[in-house]
């Protein structure tokens, strides 16, 4: 009940989750010289440097796919997750004098945080609509189930960030390990190399991890124009769900004591 | 307590618990927690770790009444502004706010250094509860009573902390809230900006909108509230009409500032002062006295050793602070004992003194025989109170009068009008 007040009390904060989105942008880019490029410049650099080690050096099978695109296909979304979870496991910490001295939905910064990282995730968009022009990927049919696993997606990113930034408020070991666990995450997920490569014993274990699921359903439906298999997205989405609903639960258990404790 | 239907702000029995302990905790510490909760198995919830800022708080602000929140530090006043603008919850109790609620606590709080001081209108004002489309109506309107309109496509971390402060309350004051949560932020800007604050505040509160203000300034209080609550360690002391609790409050706070005894030493040791106290004109030792009454200030001492022509030097000064009032100086005068030996008591009768009623101190110093020599550095000696005029305002009295009998000027010469 007190879950869902809180959802209306955020819809009803929307123009302040979009101007504080918009803030954390235009202030991130503010001082730098090629400002927005940068949103695109990571992944893409990123990319280009797995390309050359795992494609020119350690030949990684692709599924016959370019290497290039294969890699950024996975890279952009995992990007938008990786910096949405740095970005929002510290932000109620960051904004001390704003929980202190104003009220407002604390949910807002962490979820500030997504949305500003979903707009550099936009921005890597692009690219990828000139990486299909330039590999001749054809507009498959398959891609309408994007918006669901985007969806998916979103929850858990949602889920962790929500609960990371809350117990980060106690306990600041939470901020020093995300790197660290997003590192590990990184290497369970299929970015590098495709699933196929992943021993039989291991891969209903591997499945589990629906970041993982979520990156090889995008290159299936996106690249590949197959449908991703029905129990593993099912799966993902459950676990998800379950994340988002973990980690909003655990914010709103917290949120009272921020104050008290920053 | 009566409950009217009136009222925007209730609290019933509100209690709020704060943990001593440091706020950051790290993981070792809660293994640590845990460890030693294992070993002793009763856990440590003595109390010590935490206190209670207030405890079972009850009250109700009507709608269109002005509260004003006095007491002195640590009484739980900005705690409860916490409370009131949901920045923390209580830890028992209920809070019922009726309306939309601003509070003017930190004024500029959501600003962004590097954003200009037109973006942080907008943030701030979105912060505050407005939508944009609002803003952009009360944008003009904004920026003309923060003075800025030179500055506003500038950087804010380039503002001086005037024009911050400025800026700041020149947004929370377009909110047009309900109810207005005010701490302290009077003091901001030069003496121009303060007079439109304040005016600003004033117009608010008789344009019938609920007000709850925190303040140290006795006179903003009197002036603009309908209601004081006198808190004290978390709880009511008295709660009522300006007139009525802040003769109270400033009697209370004037039995704190009496200092019962001092002793001090000369620089070498060889002079003591042992007890200073006050007499009346009759030779009774008293520690109050009304306004125009003879005092006599009695300094026991105790020289080691003959000491030739100590140079005694008295003032009086406000407990407030500040320079003298007025000394009472042997470098001066040249009324200087020949010499002082064993213990003695020297007296320094001031004749009809002029005081309004409030506590003072008496400091004093001690100068050698060749009065370039210190013995005894001008130091707090002892404290006196004068409680009262000994004659009744004749004017009707109305707001404004706590403010001129107990506030301000300190000192009152015999005067008479002619015309």
């Amino acid at each position: 009940m007190t879950l869902l007040a809180g959802f209306r009390e955020l819809y009803d904060y929307r123009e302040l989750l979009q101007t504080w989105a918009s803030r954390e942008i235009k202030a991130r880019y503010k001082q730098s010289l090629f400002g927005f490029a940068w949103a695109i410049f990571q992944p893409l650099a990123f990319s280009a440097i797995y390309v050359l080690v795992f494609s020119y050096i350690v030949k990684v099978p692709s599924d016959g796919i370019p290497y290039p695109i294969f890699v950024y296909s996975a890279i952009l979304p995992w990007t938008f997750f990786a910096r949405a979870v740095v970005g929002g496991v510290p932000s109620i910490v960051a904004n001390i004098n704003l929980v202190t001295k104003i009220y407002l939905p604390r949910a807002m910064f962490p979820l500030a945080a997504v949305a500003t990282h979903f707009v550099d995730f936009l921005c890597g968009l692009v690219v990828f609509a000139a990486l299909m022009v330039y590999y001749r990927v054809p507009l498959n049919p398959t891609m309408v189930l994007l918006p669901v696993l985007f969806l998916i997606q979103l929850l858990l990113i949602a889920g962790v960030v929500l609960g990371a930034s809350a117990i980060n408020v106690f306990y600041r070991d939470v901020n020093q390990m995300t790197p660290l666990l997003l590192q590990l995450w990184m290497y369970a997920c299929p970015i590098i190399y495709p699933v196929s490569l992943v021993p039989d014993w291991l891969r209903p274990w591997y499945l589990l991890n629906p970041m993982a699921v979520v990156i090889d359903a995008y290159r299936q439906v996106v690249l590949k124009a197959q449908l991703p298999a029905w129990d593993h997205l099912g799966m993902a989405a459950l676990i998800s769900v379950a994340i988002f609903v973990l980690g909003y639960v655990t914010f709103k258990r917290l949120e009272g004591r921020f104050a008290d404790l920053i | 307590m009566p409950t009217s239907s009136d009222a925007v702000i209730r609290l019933d029995n509100v209690s709020k618990r704060y943990s001593l302990r440091a706020g950051q905790e790290s993981l070792r510490s809660l293994v640590g927690a845990w460890g030693s909760r294992l070993l002793r198995r009763n856990g440590s919830d003595s109390g010590q770790d935490h206190f209670w800022a207030l405890k079972d708080l009850a009250f109700e602000v009507r709608r269109g009444e002005a509260l004003g929140i006095i007491g002195p530090n640590g009484a739980g006043k900005t705690t409860i502004l916490k409370l009131l603008s949901r920045i923390t919850p209580p830890t028992s109790g209920t809070i019922t706010l009726v309306g939309r609620s601003s509070s003017l606590l930190e004024l500029g709080a959501g600003f962004h250094p590097d954003l200009t001081g037109r973006e942080n209108i907008f943030l701030n004002g979105v912060i505050l509860g407005l939508t944009r489309r609002q803003i952009k109506e009360r944008f003009d309107q904004i920026v003309a009573f923060a003075e800025l309109e030179r500055f506003i496509d500038m950087p804010v971390k380039r503002y001086s902390s005037g024009m911050y402060a400025r800026l700041g309350f020149a947004v929370a004051a377009h909110v047009d809230p309900d109810i207005m949560l005010v701490d302290e932020v009077l003091a901001v800007g030069d003496a121009g900006f303060q007079r439109k604050c304040y005016d600003f505040i004033h117009a608010f509160v008789t344009g019938g909108k609920t007000t709850v203000f925190v303040s140290h300034n006795l006179y903003v209080i009197e002036q603009l509230c309908d209601r004081v609550i006198w808190l004290d360690g978390g709880q009511i002391v008295m709660a009522g009409q300006p007139g009525r609790v802040l003769p109270a409050y400033l009697d209370h706070m004037d039995q704190k500032a009496l200092v019962s005894k001092t002793t001090a030493e000369s620089v070498d040791g060889h002079l003591r002062v042992a007890q200073v106290d006050f007499t009346d004109a009759e030779g009774n030792r008293r520690e109050a006295f009304t306004t125009g009454e003879s005092i006599t200030i009695n300094i026991k001492y105790q020289a080691e050793r003959p000491i030739a022509s100590p140079h005694f030097v008295l003032g009086v000064v406000d407990a407030q602070g500040g320079p003298p009032l007025f000394l009472a100086s042997m470098l001066v005068d040249g009324n200087v004992p020949p010499s002082i030996a064993g213990e003695g008591v020297l007296k320094c009768k001031l004749g009809s003194v002029p005081l309004m009623p409030r506590v003072y101190y008496v400091w004093g110093e001690i100068w050698a025989a060749d009065r370039t020599r210190m013995l005894m550095k001008w130091q707090r000696l002892a404290s006196f109170r004068v409680s009262g005029t000994g004659e009744e305002p004749q004017q009707e009295v109305g707001k404004g009068s706590i403010r001129h009998q107990r506030v301000d000027a300190p000192i009152r010469v015999p005067y008479t009008w002619d015309y």
